[in-house]
C-alpha cells in the first residue's frame, strides 16, 4: 500500500466518528449559540441578531446587589449544589479508591470490590433517585425507625424533598465517577515510592499529602470535571430530590424549551456552558490532565 | 559524628522471615562493620532482598534482632533506624525536582524552606547532579536519576546505606563507571553500605566483605578473595563462576577454570570455544564430567585447538579446593 492510500484510509477510518461529531455535538452547539442571539414573542421565533436575551437574564440584577436577583440566586443555589456534590464525591471517592488501590492486596479482590461498585450502576438513574423515597419520606424506613428507637417524636421532614436528599442523591449517583479517575492514577504510583517516603521519615498523613495527594492530581481533576459538569447541568435529580422546590439553572432552561422561549433557553445554556468550561479551564490550569490520558 | 559512625557496627542476631509457607531468611547471623561495604550476594529468592529490606524497617523479622552500633533496632520505624535505602529503580518522587526530591526527609522532619534547599542543593553537588536540579525525575536518565536517589539516601546522614540491587537498571556501560562512584562514595564518607545483587563480578568488584546467600542462608561470609578461592561450599563454587566442581574418589574440589592446563592428545574433547579478550574459554566435555578451562590468549594462540580436538587436562594438587 503506498504512502497516498494510506493517509487517505487513516481519514477514512476516522470520518464517521468526526461525522457523528459534526452532526451530534458541533452542529447543536453552534445553533444553541445562533438561536441565543434570535428575537421571540410568545407564539413565534424570529431570526435575529440582539442581545436582549442575555441582558434580560440579569437585569437589574446589579443595580439590586447586594440582595440577589433571581438569576443570581439561581447560580447561587447551582454552584452550591456543584461545590457540596463536589467535595462530599471527592472524599468518598477518595477514600473509596484509596481502599481499593492501597489495603486490597489481591488483584482479584480489586476487581471484585470494584465491580460491586457499579451495581448500582445496573438500574436506571431515575430508579435510583426514586428508590430513596420511601427510605427517607415521612413515613418512609428511616422516620419509623427513628421513631421507634425514642429519638424523634414525629418525622424529620428534611429528609426528603430538601437540600439534604438533593445532596444525597448526587453524591450516590456520581461518587463512583470520582472513584474511577483517582483509582486509576493511584494504581500508577509504584508502591516502592510510597515505601521510599516513610523511609525518609514521613509518616501516614504526611505520605498521603506529599505524595499520595499529588500524584492524584489528574485523576481527581477528571473526576472533578465528571461530577461538576453533571451537576451543573442537573435538573431531573434537584426537581425530584426537591421536590421541584429548589431552583437550578438546568430547571430554568428546561422550564423556558416547555414554553417553547426557545432563544432565551439558549442564551441560559450558553452562559451555563461557558461557566463549566472556565471552571474546567481553571482546573487544568492547575493540574496538567493529559499526563493521565 | 565520626566517632558514632566508627562504632557502627551492624549486627544481625538469629534473623528469620517468612512469607506464609516460604522462609525468606532463616535464622542468619552476620556482623558488618562499620564503614565495610558489604556486597549480598545470591539468585533472586534467596532471601538477601529480604534481610535488607529487615534491615531497613520495611519488613518486619518473624524472629531475631538487628542491632545497629549499640543500639536494638528491630521494632522501630525506617526513618528513626539510621538507615537509609536506596530501591531498586531508584522509586523517586516523579511529581518533584531534584531538589525537591533529595530534600523530602528534611521536609518530612520540619527543616524550614531556604535551609533544607541549601542542603539538598550542596547534596546534588556531591552526587554531580546540581545543573539538572530543576528537572523532574521523568526528564533524567537512568543514571541521573541514580544519583539523585543517591542523594536522597544520604540527606539524612545515614551510619548505614542499603542499596537494593542499585545497578541492575543501568546498561553495562554505565553500571560499571556508577559501580567506580559508589565504591569512591562509600570511601569519602566512611560509612557502611550493604549493597544487594546477583552479579558475582560487581560483588568481587565492590565489597570489602561478600556474603554469599542460598535458600535463606548464609552459604559463606567473607573476604572476596578467600570467597574466590576457598569456596566453601559446592553452591559457593558453582555461584560465584570461574570455578569447576569435580568429584573424584569420593571427594568433592573445586579447581579455579584459569588454573586448569590443556595438552594435546587424550580422552577429552574440547566442545566449545569462545574468545573472551585476555583470555579463551574452553568447554571440555571428559569421560566423568563437562569442565570449563580458561587460558591466557597468548598461550591458546600458541598451538590453536579447534572444536573438536582431543585433549587431556591437569592440574596441580595444591589447586585442589575441597568442598564439604
Amino acid at each position: 500500500m503506498s504512502a497516498r492510500t494510506s493517509r487517505i484510509s487513516i481519514y477514512l477510518l476516522a470520518l464517521p466518528y468526526a461525522l457523528v461529531f459534526l452532526l451530534f455535538f458541533v452542529v447543536p452547539l453552534v445553533l444553541v449559540v445562533v438561536v441565543s442571539f434570535w428575537d421571540y414573542t410568545e407564539y413565534s421565533i424570529i431570526p435575529d441578531f440582539i442581545g436582549t436575551n442575555y441582558s434580560d437574564i440579569f437585569r437589574g440584577c446589579v443595580a439590586r446587589l447586594p440582595e440577589l436577583c433571581t438569576a443570581f440566586a439561581t447560580y447561587v443555589s447551582t454552584l452550591k449544589y456543584v461545590f457540596l456534590s463536589w467535595f462530599i464525591t471527592l472524599i468518598l471517592g477518595f477514600g473509596v479508591a484509596y481502599y481499593l488501590a492501597f489495603c486490597v492486596s489481591s488483584l482479584t479482590m480489586q476487581i471484585t470490590l470494584f465491580l460491586l461498585c457499579t451495581i448500582p450502576f445496573w438500574t436506571s438513574n431515575v430508579i435510583r433517585m426514586i428508590s430513596w423515597i420511601p427510605l427517607l419520606g415521612r413515613g418512609g424506613l428511616v422516620n419509623q425507625f427513628l421513631m421507634n428507637i425514642g429519638l424523634v417524636d414525629e418525622p424529620v421532614d428534611w429528609l426528603l424533598y430538601s437540600g439534604f436528599s438533593v445532596t444525597l442523591a448526587f453524591v450516590h449517583l456520581y461518587t463512583l465517577f470520582m472513584v474511577v479517575p483517582i483509582f486509576n492514577s493511584m494504581m500508577r504510583i509504584e508502591r516502592s515510592v510510597l515505601e521510599a517516603a516513610y523511609d525518609a521519615g514521613a509518616n501516614g498523613w504526611q505520605v498521603l499529602w506529599n505524595v499520595v495527594v499529588p500524584l492524584c492530581k489528574p485523576g481527581i481533576a477528571i473526576g472533578s470535571i465528571f461530577v461538576i459538569t453533571i451537576v451543573m447541568g442537573d435538573f431531573i435529580t434537584i426537581g425530584v430530590m426537591g421536590g421541584q422546590q429548589i431552583a437550578s439553572i438546568g430547571k430554568i432552561i428546561n422550564v423556558e424549551m416547555s414554553y417553547l422561549q426557545f432563544p432565551s433557553a439558549a442564551a441560559n445554556a450558553v452562559i451555563l456552558l461557558a461557566i463549566t468550561l472556565m471552571i474546567i479551564v481553571a482546573m487544568s490550569r492547575i493540574v496538567d490532565i493529559r499526563r493521565e490520558l | 559524628m565520626s566517632e558514632t559512625r566508627s562504632n557502627s557496627h551492624l549486627y544481625l542476631k538469629a534473623l528469620s522471615k517468612r512469607f506464609g509457607s516460604v522462609v525468606a531468611v532463616d535464622n542468619i547471623d552476620l556482623t558488618i562493620d562499620a564503614g565495610q561495604y558489604c556486597c549480598m550476594l545470591g539468585p533472586s529468592g534467596c532471601g538477601k532482598s529480604s534481610t535488607l529490606r529487615m534491615i531497613a524497617g520495611h519488613e518486619h523479622p518473624d524472629s531475631g534482632r538487628i542491632v545497629l552500633g549499640s543500639t536494638d533496632i528491630t521494632g522501630q520505624p525506617p526513618a528513626k533506624r539510621g538507615t537509609a535505602m536506596m530501591f531498586q529503580n531508584y522509586a523517586l518522587f516523579p511529581h518533584l525536582d531534584c531538589v525537591d526530591n533529595v530534600a523530602f526527609a528534611l521536609k518530612m522532619r520540619g527543616v524550614d524552606k531556604p535551609t533544607r534547599r541549601e542542603m539538598a542543593l550542596q547534596m546534588l553537588e556531591r552526587v554531580h547532579m546540581l545543573e539538572q536540579r530543576a528537572r523532574k525525575p521523568g526528564q533524567l536518565s537512568g543514571g541521573q536519576q541514580q544519583r539523585v536517589a543517591l542523594g536522597r539516601a544520604l540527606i539524612t546522614e545515614p551510619q548505614l546505606l542499603l542499596l537494593d540491587e542499585p545497578l541492575s537498571a543501568l546498561d553495562p556501560y554505565l553500571r560499571i563507571e556508577m559501580r567506580t562512584e559508589l565504591k569512591r562514595l562509600q570511601r569519602d564518607l566512611g560509612i557502611a553500605f550493604v549493597h544487594v545483587t546477583h552479579s558475582q563480578e560487581e560483588a568481587m568488584a565492590l565489597a570489602d566483605m561478600v556474603v554469599v546467600m542460598n535458600e535463606g542462608q548464609i552459604e559463606q561470609a567473607g573476604q572476596p578473595y578467600d570467597v574466590f578461592n576457598r569456596p566453601a561450599s559446592v553452591f559457593v563454587a558453582k555461584f560465584i563462576g570461574g570455578h569447576n566442581v569435580i568429584e573424584k574418589d569420593d571427594q568433592i574440589f573445586a579447581v579455579r577454570s584459569d588454573k586448569i592446563r590443556v595438552n594435546r592428545g587424550g580422552d577429552s574433547v574440547i566442545r566449545n570455544i569462545e574468545f573472551l579478550g585476555h583470555t579463551v574459554k574452553l568447554s571440555i566435555q571428559s569421560p566423568a564430567t563437562e569442565l570449563t578451562v580458561t587460558c591466557a590468549d597468548n598461550e591458546f594462540y600458541r598451538g590453536p585447538y579447534e572444536t573438536g580436538d582431543p585433549v587431556s587436562l591437569q592440574w596441580n594438587h595444591a589447586d585442589q579446593h575441597v568442598l564439604s
